[in-house]
């Protein structure tokens, strides 16, 4: 499966392989969804998930936007002990067709979303979902023509013209 | 601390025992004799007799041991005498031995009574903490039990208004509520706005193909058209290819007949001159 990146969550963590002498390539980073509590942004889970991705070809979270619009290798969402995992395997070529995108999604971009109610399409695979504090932030595999319906309204996923891997939200509807 | 209190305990009733044996004895008042302490150099010098010259002065050593003991008693000696006393009194005494053999056996009696009491309160603890391990478990499994019986009863219920509801599955206008109707209209809602979206940005992908199309098609006419005319102009330059070609063999044909009678005409002149010669020739002759 190939999955293009819109955005990633705002939570990212790290974890050092000691047994690996090259510290740089025993490096893997995870990415969740977190809302701002005070000065730290603290993953209060509903859900919890994470993606992963291998420090071994050279990716930094400092460089995370350097990934965007960018088509990675990936076996799909698995789910393991009831945590759900993307594994980010590698950079695919620019010019490859997605056939989800990673999306992330915060309560001030679409207002709040009623998790009890219709707030995804069905073919949008949630991967991580935290909230508190009247902040929300989502982390979602949505495939083109996807929508996420918020209290602005409904938010659908467009993938642009110039290429398929370049996708953006547009609001389809301002009703309720 | 009870602990240390039964020892000394222990430890001074033994001592009160141990004294309460002992007979103080009459000669143990530890004064010199009077008169004893006599100086034999008293006997030879008046000074020395009256005490030399630190006669009436005492140092400040002297006067506190003075003041600890007043009546100058020979406190090594007394406790030399005590000790023969006691030896005699108690090592040839099985009594005493007795005494003390029984004496040891109830300190140690009182250890072994410290040591299990101290066992038990410690297994007293013990069973404290099992006994409240065992109650929080107790708790989480009751916790535990009443939460799968509410999921229980809940899918218990679901499944009987599943089968109230005609046993089809789904929500029918006796089942559902108001909720589900909103729910629905909204997923429905979006989902027809992003179809709409979809056949929109499909629609405008179709009209740029169709352009696309069709300016390939203007494309390949005038195309067409150059290729027909390049081929008519091909088909005007082979004409006057053939008429150059023809034109030039002419021409090569015109300038061999002209070549043939020019040599022609040579050898017909040559002839005239010779008959000419001929003729004058016979005229001389």
């Amino acid at each position: 499966m190939l999955i293009g990146i819109h955005s990633f969550g705002s939570l990212w963590t790290r974890r050092v392989d000691r047994n690996n002498a090259n510290e740089r390539r025993g490096v893997t980073f995870f990415n969740t969804t977190g809302v701002l509590i005070g000065h730290t942004v603290r993953h209060r889970s509903c859900l919890y998930g994470h993606v992963r991705l291998n420090g071994c070809w050279g990716f930094r979270p400092e460089n995370a936007q350097r990934m965007l619009n960018r088509v990675f290798e990936s076996d799909g969402l698995a789910t393991w002990n009831g945590h759900r995992k993307l594994l980010l395997r590698a950079p695919a070529s620019a010019t490859a067709n997605p056939d989800r995108y990673l999306v992330a999604i915060t309560s001030e971009m679409v207002g709040w979303m009623d998790r009890r109610g219709a707030w995804k399409s069905d073919a949008t695979e949630l991967i991580s979902f935290s909230e508190t504090n009247g902040q929300q932030e989502v982390l979602l595999l949505m495939p083109a023509f996807g929508w996420v319906h918020g209290a602005r309204g409904t938010f659908c996923l467009l993938t642009e013209r110039t290429g398929p891997a370049r996708s953006g939200l547009q609001c389809v509807s301002q009703r309720r | 601390m009870r602990r240390c209190v039964s020892v000394c305990a222990v430890l001074i009733t033994a001592g009160i025992g141990l004294l309460a044996q002992t007979q103080p004895d009459s000669h143990a008042t530890g004064a010199y004799p009077k008169g004893e302490a006599a100086a034999p150099a008293a006997r030879y010098s008046p000074l020395a007799a009256q005490g030399g010259y630190a006669a009436g002065r005492t140092s400040p050593l002297e006067a506190v041991i003075h003041t600890l003991n007043p009546h100058d008693v020979n406190l090594g000696d007394v406790w030399e005498r005590r000790r023969r006393q006691w030896l005699e009194n108690a090592g040839a005494n099985p009594y005493f031995w007795f005494g003390f053999a029984v004496t040891v056996a109830l300190i140690l009696s009182w250890f072994v009574l410290a040591w299990i009491h101290t066992d038990r309160v410690r297994e007293r603890w013990q069973l404290a903490e099992h006994a409240a391990d065992a109650l929080r478990y107790a708790e989480y499994c009751r916790r535990r039990a009443s939460a799968a019986i509410g999921r229980y009863n809940e899918h218990v219920e679901k499944c009987n208004r599943l089968i109230e509801a005609g046993e089809s599955g789904l929500a029918t206008p006796e089942t559902a509520n108001l909720e589900d109707y909103r729910r629905e209209l909204t997923r429905l809602a979006a989902d027809n706005d992003s179809k709409d979206l979809q056949v929109k940005r499909l629609q405008e992908e179709l009209e740029r193909k169709a352009q696309e199309l069709s300016d390939i098609a203007k494309r390949i006419e005038q195309a067409e058209q150059r290729l027909n005319a390049r081929s008519k102009l091909a088909t005007n330059a082979d004409a006057q290819a053939k008429l150059a070609e023809r034109i030039n063999r002419l021409e090569t044909e015109n300038r061999t007949l002209a070549e043939e009678n020019r040599r022609l005409r040579q050898r017909s002149g040559s002839n005239k001159a010779v008959a000419v010669e001929d003729q004058v020739q016979s005229e001389k002759s």
